[in-house]
């Protein structure tokens, strides 16, 4: 039996809803293609929200990073299912990706200003922590064409700087929040 | 490219993105590849010019921690910096930390 160690509860609750949480079956190549998939696309939807609604040149340039990034390496995975002759699958983990993202991006959407581009960038952290760990120990382990399987290397190679990204923007986030008290609390 | 600019501190290296005319100095090539530098550390002489050509499907920066350069390595064209300076810089991505190299620059 695969165990994932999650980051977030968030996370936790999202695989314990999926059949590859408990089971001893694990996902085959087309649905690893679709859950990879959905996990760049859903990250791509998280950034178009933070394009439209934050005015915060590091959580901008960090989501149009995001766009860029996600896209790329969807497109590269497009590409290889193509060459492959691999079909992907649709599948309750992705349903269940989706579904999660869903109801994250209406919670954003109802933020704004500093309160927004904080939730977003926690988020960040949280999904790619989430994603990475999914990655690292289902996705890659149970693939078996070793194209996807190297694909899905390097693609987690880029979401761990990406993690580590957001780690420094969270950061950086927190630093502009404190300062922006402290000259609040003198006026 | 707007995200990408150069920032301030270019005082130990003169930065260079594209082709542009012949530096004075060797010229030595890093390639980037599914997320590494290579080789990661390399050790050239003041005057010198380093080159990283992006071979990966996402775009990178060279970006020196102590601000003395930082450069767009875009996807297929190299982009370049002239070493002005001894010392031993550490590089890294700004858009993916977990990248890193070295660059040691004797006289």
């Amino acid at each position: 039996m695969k165990t994932i160690v999650l980051a977030g509860a968030t996370a936790a609750l999202l695989l314990a809803a999926t059949p590859f949480a408990n089971a001893a079956d694990t996902p085959t190549d087309p649905q690893i293609a679709h859950i990879a998939y959905t996990a760049g696309t859903v990250d791509i939807g998280y950034a178009e929200i933070a394009l439209q609604r934050s005015k915060n040149r590091t959580v901008r340039e960090f989501a149009a990073e995001m766009v860029k990034d996600h896209k790329a390496v969807n497109d590269k995975a497009l590409a290889l299912v193509k060459k492959l002759g691999v079909t992907p699958e649709d599948n309750e983990t992705s349903q269940t990706l989706a579904k999660q993202a869903a109801d994250k991006r209406a919670e954003l959407m109802q933020l704004s200003g500093p309160a927004f581009d904080r939730a977003y960038a926690e988020n960040e952290v949280a999904y790619h922590s989430f994603v990475n760990n999914a990655v690292d120990k289902l996705l890659i382990p149970s693939a078996n064409n070793q194209e996807l399987k190297g694909l899905l290397k390097v693609g987690l190679k880029i979401f761990q700087g990406h993690q580590q990204h957001a780690e420094n923007m969270v950061q950086k986030l927190g630093k502009t929040t404190r300062a922006w008290k402290s000259t609040a609390s003198k006026e | 490219m707007r995200s990408f600019a150069p920032r301030a501190g270019f005082s130990t290296v003169v930065a260079m993105a594209g082709a542009l005319s012949a530096p004075a100095g060797e010229r030595t090539r890093i390639v980037i590849n599914d997320l590494d530098f290579a080789p990661s550390t390399v050790t050239v002489h003041v005057g010198d010019t380093v080159e990283w050509i992006n071979r990966d499907i996402v775009e990178h920066t060279a970006t020196a921690r102590d601000g003395a350069f930082d450069i767009a390595t875009p996807r297929g064209r190299p982009a370049s910096a002239r070493m002005k300076a001894v010392g031993r810089m550490e590089y890294y991505c700004r858009l993916h930390p977990n990248m890193v190299g070295v660059i040691n620059v004797v006289k």
